[in-house]
């Protein structure tokens, strides 16, 4: 299997939906991504770059292919019968979906954090240790497994409990541990799928400062459907809608300023403003 | 995107909508007593008509209420619909275009203030250009109301320019007026050095309804852009 190289993405060509970002790079992109179901489009010819190191939040109705779009850039749907991927997806502009590469090594360097909290039937320990393991590290665990927990602002919580179930705190401690169980080795991106969309405030707040801590050393793309969480974390985001036909295309795609505070697209200040949705 | 559509997407937020409607019928319904105030401040300075000046005062609390029941209105929509996007920027400059109109409804006062402190004094050379004054300054503030509720940017952009020229001419005019107003307060009676120092003050205020009535412009025009100058 081919190894990725860390090469910096400078150029994007010409689609209207890229941001070009003159003076950075993009860690990941995606031009005229393709997804079916079987038959069914899911998503059609999407185009979009990802800066290092930043925030996106794809925002759009249910059904408007969000999830679809996150799953690509980690190949998730390979995981899916039937779903079949069209298009460029780069990282660090290596193709991920070329015969090459290996799927598992996109998994770990591209984490995913999910709706609900999933943490395995094993106690908070194991948890955080399972993906360095699978790597072969075993020197220096108990240092990997504190360092991910103190990434993932849960350290002070659960270091006490280190060998009780992941099962047996609460929601929020949950989610916390699964972010630090996708830090435990050292992604260059996460991708969350609404991950505080289950959570008390409080616990979506810690969530949320978590998120914008890490983005000064991860990359984050993040689906949610919290209009305020998406204008309060995010540095980019993008509108996704699906038409009658039910096929989900990208709208419009900008700095939060923009699509928050003065979309381009008639459709996007009709979703942000809730007047469709 | 078509007309009907943009009616259809309306229907899911009634509510907001019809209160963001709301949010703008009280301001032009403010904006209208405070046009009223400047033009009853300059008719009672004319006519020495002190009634006139003293019901201009007591007015001023009615301006200054519907200023707080629109600030009111704004808190509870920010709080209860988290507005994004063109809502947000509507609220927002609502919130500043009240302030301005409240100001503005206060130099009225004040012009009704130095009518009430002028007495019996008769006014000097007609007001010289106090009136002209007041009529442009009318005429921006009236055009500005009409920019707020325009929402179109090369609209509301070709009216700021338009009010820009405009407050220059009243900026010449004010000149103008402190000038004969100097001249009147070396040359005259003890009587008349005494009417132009309170004509100057009336000058003032007319020259800064002139700047705030710009300044709705602008607050317009942010309701389009999203961009603060």
């Amino acid at each position: 299997m081919q190894k990725i190289d860390n090469q910096a993405i400078t150029s994007l060509g010409s689609n209207e939906n890229i941001i070009k970002f003159d003076d950075s790079s993009n860690i990941l992109e995606c031009k005229n991504l393709s997804v079916t179901y079987g038959e069914t489009i899911a998503i059609e010819n999407v185009s979009m770059g990802i800066p290092k190191n930043s925030i996106v939040s794809l925002i759009g109705p249910s059904g408007c292919g969000k999830s679809t779009l996150l799953r690509c850039f980690n190949r998730m749907n390979d995981l899916i019968p039937q779903a079949k991927v069209k298009g460029s997806v780069k990282f660090f502009q290596n193709e991920i979906y070329s015969d090459n590469i290996d799927p598992t090594e996109i998994r770990f360097r591209i984490g995913m954090v999910f709706q609900r909290p999933n943490p395995f039937p094993k106690s908070i320990y194991e948890n955080i240790a399972f993906g360095p393991k699978i790597n072969g590290i075993t020197d220096n665990l108990d240092e990997v497994v504190e360092n991910s927990l103190r990434r993932a602002a849960v350290w002070d919580e659960v270091k006490d409990r280190l060998n009780e179930s992941a099962l047996s705190v609460s929601g929020g401690q949950q989610q916390r541990i699964c972010i630090a169980r996708a830090l435990a080795v050292n992604p260059e991106v996460v991708l969350m799928d609404e991950p505080a969309s289950a959570l008390d405030p409080i616990s979506t707040q810690s969530i949320e400062d978590l998120i914008v801590d890490l983005s000064s050393e991860v990359t984050i793309l993040i689906v949610t459907h919290n209009m305020q969480q998406a204008t309060r974390i995010s540095d980019y985001a993008a509108f996704m809608l699906a038409g009658e036909e039910r096929i989900g295309r990208l709208i419009e795609y900008g700095t939060n300023e923009q699509v928050f505070g003065n979309p381009k697209d008639n459709r996007t200040e009709a979703y942000v403003t809730g007047r469709i949705g | 995107m078509s007309m009907d559509e943009n009616n259809d997407l309306n229907v899911a937020r009634q509510g907001f909508e019809g209160s963001l409607n709301k949010l703008q019928s009280d301001i032009l319904l403010l904006g209208d007593l405070v046009i009223q105030a400047i033009n009853k401040s300059i008719n009672s300075l004319k006519t020495r008509n002190i009634e006139q000046s003293q019901e201009v005062i007591k007015d001023d609390d009615n301006i200054d209420e519907l200023e707080t029941q629109i600030q009111v209105l704004c808190v509870e929509l920010i709080r209860k619909e988290a507005p994004l996007a063109s809502d947000l920027r509507r609220i927002v400059s609502a919130l500043q275009i009240v302030d301005e109109l409240e100001r503005i409804g206060d130099y009225a006062e004040g012009i009704a203030k130095i009518s009430v402190t002028m007495g019996k004094l008769v006014p000097i050379n007609e007001l010289v250009l106090i009136p002209k004054m007041a009529e442009n300054s009318v005429n921006m503030l009236s055009r500005s109301l009409e920019s707020y509720t325009l929402r179109d940017f090369s609209l509301c952009n070709s009216i700021l320019d338009e009010l820009r020229t405009k407050d220059k001419e009243i900026n010449l005019m004010h000149k103008q007026v402190q000038k004969e107003l100097l001249n009147t307060i070396k040359s005259e009676s003890a009587e008349g050095g005494e009417q132009a120092t309170y004509l100057m003050w009336a000058a003032h205020n007319l020259e800064r309804i002139a700047d705030r009535s710009k300044n709705i412009a602008e607050r317009s025009l942010f309701q389009v852009t999203g961009e603060i100058n």
